[in-house]
């Protein structure tokens, strides 16, 4: 199951992906304190989405400085987790970016 | 060549066959020996990626992901059948019990193929999962298991398990569709020509019909939305005559054609050839053209085909992700192995790895894992490159002992193999033959769950997909020998 998120800022994003237990943090081998997702999850961050422009530079489509992310769960989530997910309405008819 | 795929072991099937694990020795000495060069993958190794990843197979076509029609069709569980748009009879080596993703943008369903015919190329699958709803008649047909991996230019020569980290193909249109490509002049494009076949074996590529002699000619689009100081790698399959440059020029921030980094490829008119480039952008460039084709033209009429166009962060080129209207993401490629299933010997073993570093893989200040363990950050062999150098590593969590050199193993090019013995404390390894070297290592002394195979763990214990450092290739064998080989014996089973 996909799903396709949005939230104000990626520390956003990654408070509410772990909270819902579907990211946790994990220190690198150098020390470095990252977000990884949790078993049965792949996190892909988008990030802002920008303009479509024309071939003139002129826009076409405007972006959203919202920090976008899609996540696939290979597991069955809770309800509340699927509550706890940031989702939004209406979902593009095309997506900027989807999973393989 | 294509009929004769029968002969050829068939990827991505898993069986009794290929189980040449076990417990006891193998005559070699080894307690685990799995040799992926079959193209079947033990059953006790488990492989997971979640969604559709292209390979090249036996015959040197590009397989994996496949576009695909059918009536209106609804997203939903239970049977559901597409047809995949490649010519009738084309094997396109889906097979039932494989992993399937049907998708049309964020929509999917996915579940095992219950049925395949190449002649009609009808695939159905028993889709168990679904995302978003809605009917189409448009897919995209994604292959979500293992990647047997073969080269396209020595045909049928086996390359291994394919295993790479995700990557997102930030370029809409992969194959040139105008609807996207619309950039550019002095040229006439043809979507999904008939001329020939593309690098996957079907008619998808675009042709492009230049004008003028002597006049400028382009085909390109424009991406946004790109990290200003960051570093991408293009890729795309040509075919053409002379004249080609491959190009990135920059729209904003410092304005104007930006140099790469490094570069492969030299494309001819007879055949396909990738073409891959690393940039590094200007400090606040966002927005790029990326060139499809650019070329003085030198005869009028001058023909080029191009396909699969790629444009990813980061500094090599891995396997092609098709797109449409979306960017397109593969996910991660995962595979392990019980440590108990390969009789490990915690006070001292050996391990034994074949590897493949591709072309297209420009591996620069990148770090891949041939072999790993989910625990502490412990590693077999990892392969670091930068700085002009390629270092080949064995070691933990604070402690390593390297070899390094400028290309000295060659291995951005060719097949490799590494060795070393490891006990808790101290360490030995050799790479292709080479003089062993030998050092003091620590937190070695924790037994691992797990052998990874193509990518290190996260953090420990490995819990699944908290993975890094992955190889970017593909492996072509492993073995364990639960007792510490002498350096000689080392520089022998290393020996190309």
């Amino acid at each position: 199951m996909d799903y396709m998120l949005r939230t104000p800022t990626e520390s956003a994003m990654e408070d509410i992906l772990i909270a819902a237990g579907l990211a946790q943090e994990a220190t690198d081998h150098e020390g470095e304190v990252m977000v990884v997702p949790t078993e049965g999850i792949s996190i892909d961050h988008i990030g802002a989405i920008p303009p479509t422009v024309d071939i003139d530079g002129n826009i076409l489509k405007p972006g959203d400085p919202r920090w976008h992310t899609n996540i696939r769960a290979m597991i069955e989530l809770t309800p509340e987790q699927v509550t706890a997910l940031p989702t939004f309405t209406p979902e593009p008819t095309i997506p900027y970016r989807v999973f393989a | 060549m294509r009929s004769l795929l029968g002969r050829f072991h068939r990827p991505m099937s898993r069986g009794a066959m290929g189980d040449m694990l076990t417990m006891n020795s193998l005559g070699d000495g080894s307690t685990l020996s799995l040799d992926f060069t079959t193209g079947v993958l033990d059953s006790r190794l488990t492989f997971s990626r979640a969604g559709g990843g292209t390979y090249v197979g036996t015959d040197g076509y590009i397989y994996g992901v496949d576009n695909a029609t059918s009536a209106s069709l609804a997203i939903g569980t239970g049977s559901k059948s597409v047809t995949i748009t490649a010519t009738a009879s084309v094997d396109r080596r889906f097979q039932v019990g494989q992993n399937v993703y049907f998708s049309n943008g964020a929509n999917n369903m996915s579940g095992l193929v219950t049925a395949y015919d190449s002649s009609t190329q009808v695939i159905t699958i028993n889709a168990t999962a679904t995302t978003g709803s809605g009917s189409f008649t448009s897919w995209f047909v994604g292959n979500a298991s293992p990647r047997f991996d073969y080269s396209p230019t020595n045909i049928g020569e086996p390359r291994g398990l394919l295993i790479e980290g995700s990557a997102s193909n930030l370029v809409t249109q992969s194959n040139g569709a105008t609807s996207v490509w619309g950039i550019g002049g002095n040229r006439t494009p043809t979507n999904n020509t008939t001329d020939l076949l593309s690098p996957d074996g079907t008619n998808n590529a675009t042709k492009l019909v230049c004008g003028t002699a002597t006049n400028y000619a382009s085909y390109a689009t424009t991406i946004t939305g790109l990290t200003g100081g960051g570093t991408y790698t293009v890729s795309y399959w040509i075919r053409g005559p002379v004249g080609h440059t491959p190009r990135l020029y920059a729209l904003n921030g410092t304005i104007g054609d930006v140099t790469p980094t490094a570069t492969t490829g030299t494309y001819n008119n007879t055949g396909w050839t990738r073409l891959t480039q690393t940039y590094t952008l200007p400090a606040t460039t966002t927005q790029v053209y990326v060139y499809f084709m650019s070329v003085s033209i030198v005869v009028t009429g001058d023909t080029f085909y191009v396909y699969g166009f790629q444009l990813e962060t980061g500094s090599g080129a891995s396997s092609l992700i098709p797109t449409g209207a979306s960017q397109v993401t593969r996910n991660a490629d995962i595979c392990y192995i019980p440590i108990s299933a390969i009789g490990f010997n915690t006070s001292g073993g050996t391990f034994f790895a074949s590897f493949y570093r591709g072309e297209a893989n420009l591996d620069l200040n990148q770090e891949g894992s041939v072999l790993n363990t989910d625990y502490a950050d412990t590693r077999w062999l990892s392969i670091k490159s930068g700085y002009g150098q390629t270092t080949f590593g064995l070691g933990a969590w604070n402690a390593s002992i390297n070899k390094t050199g400028a290309g000295v193993f060659g291995l951005n090019t060719a097949a490799g193999s590494y060795a070393s013995w490891v006990t808790s404390t101290t360490g030995i390894f050799t790479v292709n033959g080479a003089t062993a070297v030998s050092g003091t290592l620590s937190n070695l002394g924790i037994t691992p769950n797990n052998l990874m195979i193509g990518s290190a763990s996260q953090s420990s214990p490995y819990n699944g997909v908290s993975l890094r450092d992955f190889l970017n290739n593909s492996i072509k064998s492993i073995k364990y020998f639960p007792t510490a080989k002498s350096a000689a014996e080392l520089q022998t089973l290393t020996t190309p």
